[in-house]
């Protein structure tokens, strides 16, 4: 339980530092693939969890809606992070600006996630989970 | 270490916990959102400093 309380206050606060010492990942096309990157993979084990959550009971069933919408906007993302990699990887000088467009426009879609969550279990959100974009300063 | 300092750990170590406590429950955060929000920080912590490996995303399946 002591690990979870941890989690809850340490994923925000080690996102919000990402900002400035930030390390991208070896074989990223550049810092704003390397986040994004990140993101979805926090985004997909969040979605991952949700599913078996809501699949014990863990979750009422209007969870369904909003875990399926997540993941509806987890799989734009996606879309959006693979065709900006396709650019990058094709043309490095290209900003591939349609392609960050859509990314920062789907990236609150996903981070609302754990606060609609939240409110459905009936608790004020008052964790703020998956806020990478945010707190990198709109990526 | 005396008594007095034996007794003196031992009620502030009771302290800590009761406080400990108290911070726990006024969060009031749903198990089931700790595990989503623990599974995630896990899986971010696993890749830190790891090559990008875009196999590692994978499309997401709804429930139906």
């Amino acid at each position: 339980m002591k690990r979870k309380y941890l989690a809850v206050l340490v994923v925000p606060l080690l996102l919000l530092g990402c900002g400035k010492n930030y390390k991208a990942h070896p074989g990223a096309v550049d810092t704003f693939d390397s986040k994004t990157y990140d993101t979805l993979l926090i985004a997909q084990a969040g979605l991952d969890e949700a599913k078996q959550q809501f699949a014990i009971g863990k979750l009422p069933p209007a969870s369904k809606n909003v875990i399926n919408g997540a993941g509806n906007a987890y799989n734009l993302l996606r879309d959006a992070w693979n065709g900006y990699r396709a650019v990058k990887t094709a043309n490095a000088s290209d900003p591939a600006t349609e392609y960050v467009n859509q990314i920062n426009a789907l990236l609150p879609q996903v981070n609302q996630f754990i606060d609609d969550l939240t409110q459905l279990l009936g608790h004020k959100p008052k964790v703020q989970a998956f806020q990478p974009a945010m707190a990198w300063g709109g990526l | 270490m005396t008594l007095f300092d034996l007794l003196f750990f031992i009620g502030k170590t009771v302290l800590q916990i009761i406080e400990a406590k108290i911070a726990w429950k006024a969060l009031n955060v749903p198990d089931a959102i700790l595990s989503i929000t623990s599974a995630a920080y896990a899986a971010y912590e696993a890749e830190v400093g790891q090559p990008l490996d875009p196999a590692k995303i994978k499309p997401f399946t709804a429930i139906p």
